[in-house]
Parts: C-alpha cells; structure tokens; sequence
C-alpha cells in the first residue's frame, strides 16, 4: 500500500498541475464547438456578444452625442447576420432617446464584422441600456445577446428533404404531440346510481388509453 | 408506419405515406476539407464543408424531380481526429438536424470523410478485424451511438494507379439513438450492414477514392409522456456514396 501511495504521489508530482485541474475531459477549450474556437465554423451568441461589446465605443459616442438630459432607459437592435458575417436589416428600438439615434446605432452595427460562417442567417437582438449623469450618456455593455433558436423537427426520423410544412406537422400531431384525448361521456349504465354515489370508470376510459 | 396511435384516425395516412415511403435521393457536389487546428496530443480539428450540391429526388420509382439543395449548401461539420482517423469529437450536427435540413441524406457521407484505418495493414488472406463506437453529438438533446465491427481486408488497386493501396471493409453496425427533447420523446435503434474500398496513395499519403455503402434498418419510436409506445416507424435505408480526391491529390 505504501509503495502504491508513493507510486502515486510521484505520478503527481510529475504531472503538470493544469493537466490535473483539467480533469479526466481534458481543457474545455479542446471542444470544437468551445466558444471563439477557430475549428467551429458557426456563429454562437457568446461570439456575437464579445462583437457586441467590442463596439461599445461605437454605442457610447452615439448616445453621448444623442443624449445629455433624457433619463436612464433602455434601447435595443435587432439585426440578421447573413452567411457572409454581415449584419442587416437593423433596427433600432430607440425607447425614450431621440430620433437621432437611430442611424448612429445602425452604422455602428454595420460595420461590425462577425465573420462568415456556416449557418442559417442569425436573428439577433441586443439591449443597449444607457444611463445619463452629469458627465453625458454611458453605454452599459449588456451580458446577453439574444438569437433566435432554429426549431429542430423530428431529428431522429430520416424524411425527404423536401418534405412540406403540411406533411410535417401531420407526423408531428401523429408520432409527438401529446393531444389530450377527447372526453367521451360515460355510457348510460343500466341502473343509474342514487345521487353521490361512485362510478367505476368504464374499462375503455380515453383516460386509459396512453397505456398502449 | 408500424404502429400509429390513435390519435392518427385523423389524418389522412394514406397520402402522406405514397409521399414519404419510397423516396431515393441523389446528390453530387464537393466537399471542403480544411485543417482549422492542431490540439495539442496531435490530433486535428478539420472543418468538413458541403459546397456546389446539385440533386435529384424520386418518389416510388418515378422520374428524378431536381432537388432544392440550397438548405445543405455550404453546411459543415468539424471532426476531431486522430492520425489514424480515429473520431474524437464532432460538433455543427445541430445545423443539419431536423426534418427538411438535409442531415440524414449527408451524415454518412461525413462521418466516412474520416474514416478511420486499421491498426495494421492487411495482408492477403489475412483480414485484420476491428470495432469501435462513433457518436454523433447532435445537439444538447439528441445524440446517436454507433457500434461499428469491421473487418478490413487487402484489396486490388485500381488498373494504372501507380503506388496505390487498396484497402476494403465490411461489417456491422449497431445503432441507437435519443431525442431527450421533452416535447418530442423519441428513440431510435438501427441496424446495418456497411461495406466499401479505400484507395490510397503511399507516396502521397492520402486517400484518392473511397466508395461505400450502407444498408440500414431502423426503427424510431415515440412515446407519450407516461413513457408508454405512441407511435413506431420502421425504415430501410440504403446509402451509396463515393468520394473522390480533385486532382488525383
């Protein structure tokens, strides 16, 4: 047992002490999809939010020249990041700020560059909160972006590829929905039952029917 | 359509099976492969791309309909992998999956852009016997499991190829599968048989051809919400594929 301990403990000493806090998984940052990774060729929101935030001089000037007088609040945009990294239809949800805003804002958000990737053009919308003091506006950078997530359909069953809307949603209600069945009334027992007094349930109760 | 619930009495079954049940797809194009990273015990993080797809659709033996590819154009998968092919990671299957997205038509195909070498080169008459697991990682909650037991043997090069290895393979597949999702409680379990050639070229050291094919039996299966069976679909499926080097590199 001693010279397992040692055996051990000179093992320990030997490794390096990131490789043991790494633990059995290895680095998180080995993953291929680890945030920032060079290998994943798709956009996350934690990549769009470290674009975000790095345009935060960008947001600051456009509220510092907008805003001297209005009280704190809120503002956002919502843009989509094409397949080329390019952001488009951008609007601007301006709040209480002035109109002049606006095109500030977009031309901030134009010319951020996210990058090309892989995936289906990105719905995002980013908060852009602001607070005034004596010192003009301030751009608060907001922790989170938020996208809009692709609704996956029956991942595990292998369809047509152009498979309709229609037929979709058919074997959807069919194979995954689980539609309440409709109440049928109970049939009318030969001899009704003086009042208050229970009723067995039928053995063919829609209820029952789950426990095919 | 093995089992349907009876919550299908409502719906007209009969049309929606003459348009899914017997469908052949073909697809061409190219596939991009770019080495995006080393990691540090060696192993590569290559990004594998689908690019210029072009395809055809068939129902029930009828005339091929052009395909609208345009949802799998530019798709891609990043492997981790060994030299010897070995598959360590996988990650962007969450971008193909779902119905009307194109993975399923593609996941073989991208899995054998890796496929992995055995651990000795065959001799003839003398098969070199293999199995390992692959998983696929789809996304948070789905992920497919897969058993391959292979045996590769000694092929013929082709005629002209100079300094060409062959190498062929044959075997089984177990599959088994599960969507965690709570609004689509679904499993699936898979059976196959898969064969194929490899050609490689020994001065160059890489792969110039390798064709494949894959006969699959699957059953996919939903349950309700008190885990009894809600619905089964069983599936056959067969996948031919073939990749070929540009330019003979």
């Amino acid at each position: 047992m001693i010279r397992l301990l040692t055996t051990a403990a000179v093992l320990a000493g030997l490794l390096p002490g990131a490789a043991l806090a790494q633990g059995m998984g290895g680095d998180p940052k080995d993953r291929l999809d680890w945030p920032g990774s060079p290998t994943d060729r798709y956009l996350t929101s934690d990549e769009l939010r470290d674009r975000l935030h790095a345009a935060t001089d960008g947001f600051f000037a456009c509220f510092r020249a907008s805003l001297r007088s209005k009280p704190e609040g809120g503002a956002s945009v919502t843009f989509v990041v094409d397949r080329e990294g390019e952001a488009g239809s951008i609007e601007v949800d301006r709040g209480k700020a002035p109109e002049s805003l606006v095109p500030c804002v977009q031309q901030v958000v134009a010319g951020i560059e996210f990058g090309a990737h892989d995936g289906d053009p990105l719905d995002v919308s980013y908060p852009l909160v602001y607070e005034v003091d004596t010192r003009g506006a301030r751009i608060l950078p907001y922790p989170i972006v938020f996208t809009r997530p692709r609704p996956v359909r029956l991942p595990l069953l292998g369809l047509p590829l152009d498979v309709t809307p229609g037929e979709l949603r058919m074997l959807e209600l069919i194979l995954t929905e689980d539609a309440p069945a409709e109440p049928e009334p109970p049939p009318e027992p030969e001899d009704s039952p003086a009042e208050g007094e229970a009723v067995e349930p039928a053995s063919d109760d829609p209820a029952a029917e789950g426990a095919e | 359509m093995d089992h349907l619930p009876a919550e299908a009495d409502d719906y007209d079954i009969g049309s929606l099976t003459s348009r899914i049940a017997t469908v052949e797809t073909r697809l061409e194009g190219r596939v991009e492969r770019l080495l995006a990273r080393v990691f540090r015990d060696f192993s590569s993080g290559l990004v594998t791309r689908l690019v210029d797809l072009d395809g055809t659709i068939a129902r029930a033996g009828g005339e091929p309909a052009p395909l609208d590819t345009d949802v799998l154009e530019g798709k891609s998968v990043s492997f981790r992998v060994l030299p010897s092919g070995e598959l360590l990671d996988s990650s962007g299957w969450a971008h193909l999956a779902g119905a009307g997205r194109g993975g399923d038509l593609v996941s073989e195909l991208l899995l054998q852009t890796v496929m992995r070498l055995p651990r000795d080169v065959p001799r003839v008459g003398r098969p070199v016997p293999s199995s390992y697991r692959v998983r696929v990682p789809v996304d948070a909650f789905v992920t497919r499991d897969q058993n391959w037991i292979v045996a590769f043997e000694k092929a013929e090069a082709p005629d002209g190829c100079r300094g060409c290895t062959a190498i062929s393979y044959r075997g089984e597949i177990t599959e088994t599968g599960k969507d965690k999702h709570p609004a689509r409680p679904m499993k699936i379990t898979g059976k196959g048989t898969v064969s194929g050639t490899m050609v490689l070229s020994r001065g160059a050291r890489a792969l110039l051809q390798h064709d494949f094919a894959f006969d699959w039996e699957r059953t996919v299966e939903s349950t309700r919400s008190n885990g009894t069976l809600r619905g089964r679909v069983k599936q056959t499926e067969r996948v031919v594929g073939s990749l070929r080097a540009e330019d003979g590199k």
